[in-house]
């Protein structure tokens, strides 16, 4: 009888412990396992190996479809450049600044969410570095990754786009088409409730538009993958979408210090 | 005896690592929770007290790096492995199939308070990976307790 009261009294005493000390084992937590994650490196490296091992047929189609994008995208490139110069000039003569001179700090990703469930992440930057709540993480070549959900000292944990709930409003880049993207129950994205008359191709790239509240516009999210039609609602169509980030080969981030969207 | 609880805790930290890089994943996706089936080994051949620490260290790293509503790990993990020690009591724990079936009803406990947990905060989009979660998590502790079984017949042939 005494050993049940001692033993309640305890466990009320670790639960107010417990529910006390978010704030702090989190950013300590994300600290000791930083500092004592050579192992794990090596875990991850080793997982990442299985993981090829594993999909070496996806591999090998992405690799021959990549090398046909490549030649694609070589002869694009030479008209491009064209372009690009006529751009130039023309924003010399209307003086414009370039669009995206952000400011960017760069952090190394320490750690992931374990569960699998929430799309987390830990950077190895913090509030001490001028990383906010809510900034927007990219990678180097503008690839949306998420936004930084709560901020210590020394580390930041983020959200990736892969997180439950997302919605990004997104823009078509070859037809500049409004639509929401979406995750299904099953975790893939979707563009839903898509007009039929909308100039949407399979193929096409989708990046952020202006109608977001939490990201910043003009960030890569995803490749239309294929067309799957509404069956309830007739005279609207769907889309899978392929997200342009690449799991399994981040190490590093960029976070956009100079864009805070509405809390 | 020391000398078991000390093995017990190298093993659990190891799990835990595992748990942390090896299961780390940056989409969402179903991932092996082999935190839990440590846990419902420990339960069967430890003291509940010396569980109920393990709990509040799996609970704490659980509840840090996933982002989730601080506190839910601890809640489901004490509720899912409180019922299962009030079933040792009931059922025997030093045979296979009670243990299979307490262990198999601590996991669908743990990941059905996970549904509901998800479902009152709204987050329904991720209630078809806590399911595939479930049942990756309850066909490897199956797959284990009949390996373990198995090697404990052996030794006592052997012997």
């Amino acid at each position: 009888m005494v050993l049940l009261v001692i033993f309640i009294i305890t466990s009320i005493l670790l639960f107010k412990f417990y529910f006390s000390q978010e704030k702090t084992f989190k950013p300590q937590l994300a600290y000791n396992l930083e500092k004592g994650g050579l192992v794990g490196n090596y875990l991850f490296d080793f997982k990442n190996w299985t993981n090829d091992l594993l999909h070496f047929n996806t591999l090998r189609r992405q690799l021959l479809e990549i090398g046909y994008e490549n030649i694609k995208l070589i002869n694009q490139l030479q008209a491009f450049k064209q372009i690009k110069e006529e751009n130039n000039l023309l924003k010399n003569a209307l003086e414009i600044k370039d669009e995206t001179n952000w400011s960017l700090v760069s952090a190394k990703i320490v750690l992931m969410d374990p569960s699998g469930l929430t799309g987390s992440f830990w950077i190895n930057k913090g509030a001490k570095q001028g990383l906010k709540q809510g900034m927007n993480v990219i990678l180097e070549d503008k690839i949306l990754v998420g936004r930084l959900k709560e901020c210590f000292d020394n580390y930041c944990r983020g959200e990736s786009i892969f997180s439950p709930e997302t919605k990004i409003s997104v823009e078509d880049l070859r037809s500049s088409t409004l639509a929401v993207a979406e995750k299904d129950a099953k975790g893939s994205f979707r563009l839903k409730l898509v007009p039929y008359e909308a100039d949407i191709k399979v193929g096409d790239i989708l990046i952020t538009s202006s109608e977001n509240a939490n990201f910043f516009k003009g960030l890569l999210v995803a490749k239309v993958k294929k067309s799957s039609s509404s069956s309830d609602v007739s005279s609207l169509k769907e889309f899978i979408l392929e997200p342009l980030l690449n799991l399994f080969e981040i190490s590093s981030v960029l976070i956009i210090t100079d864009f805070i969207p509405a809390q | 005896m020391i000398q078991r609880y000390l093995l017990n805790f190298l093993l659990f930290v190891s799990t835990v690592f595992i748990q942390i890089y090896f299961g780390m994943t940056f989409s969402i996706s179903p991932v092996l929770n082999i935190v839990i089936i440590f846990l419902i080994f420990t339960l069967f051949y430890f003291s509940p007290f010396y569980l109920f620490f393990l709990i509040f260290i799996s609970a704490a790293i659980l509840d840090s790096l996933s982002g989730f509503f601080w506190g839910t790990n601890l809640f489901l993990f004490l509720i899912s492995l409180g019922i299962g020690l009030l079933l040792t009591r009931f059922l025997e724990k030093s045979h296979f199939f009670p243990r299979l079936i307490m262990g198999g009803l601590i996991i669908f406990i743990y990941f059905l308070g996970l549904l509901i947990m998800n479902l009152v905060l709204k987050t329904s989009h991720i209630s078809f990976i806590i399911f595939e979660q479930f049942l990756f998590t309850l066909i490897f502790y199956i797959l284990l307790s009949f390996l373990l079984n198995k090697i404990q017949e052996l030794r006592t042939v052997n012997n």
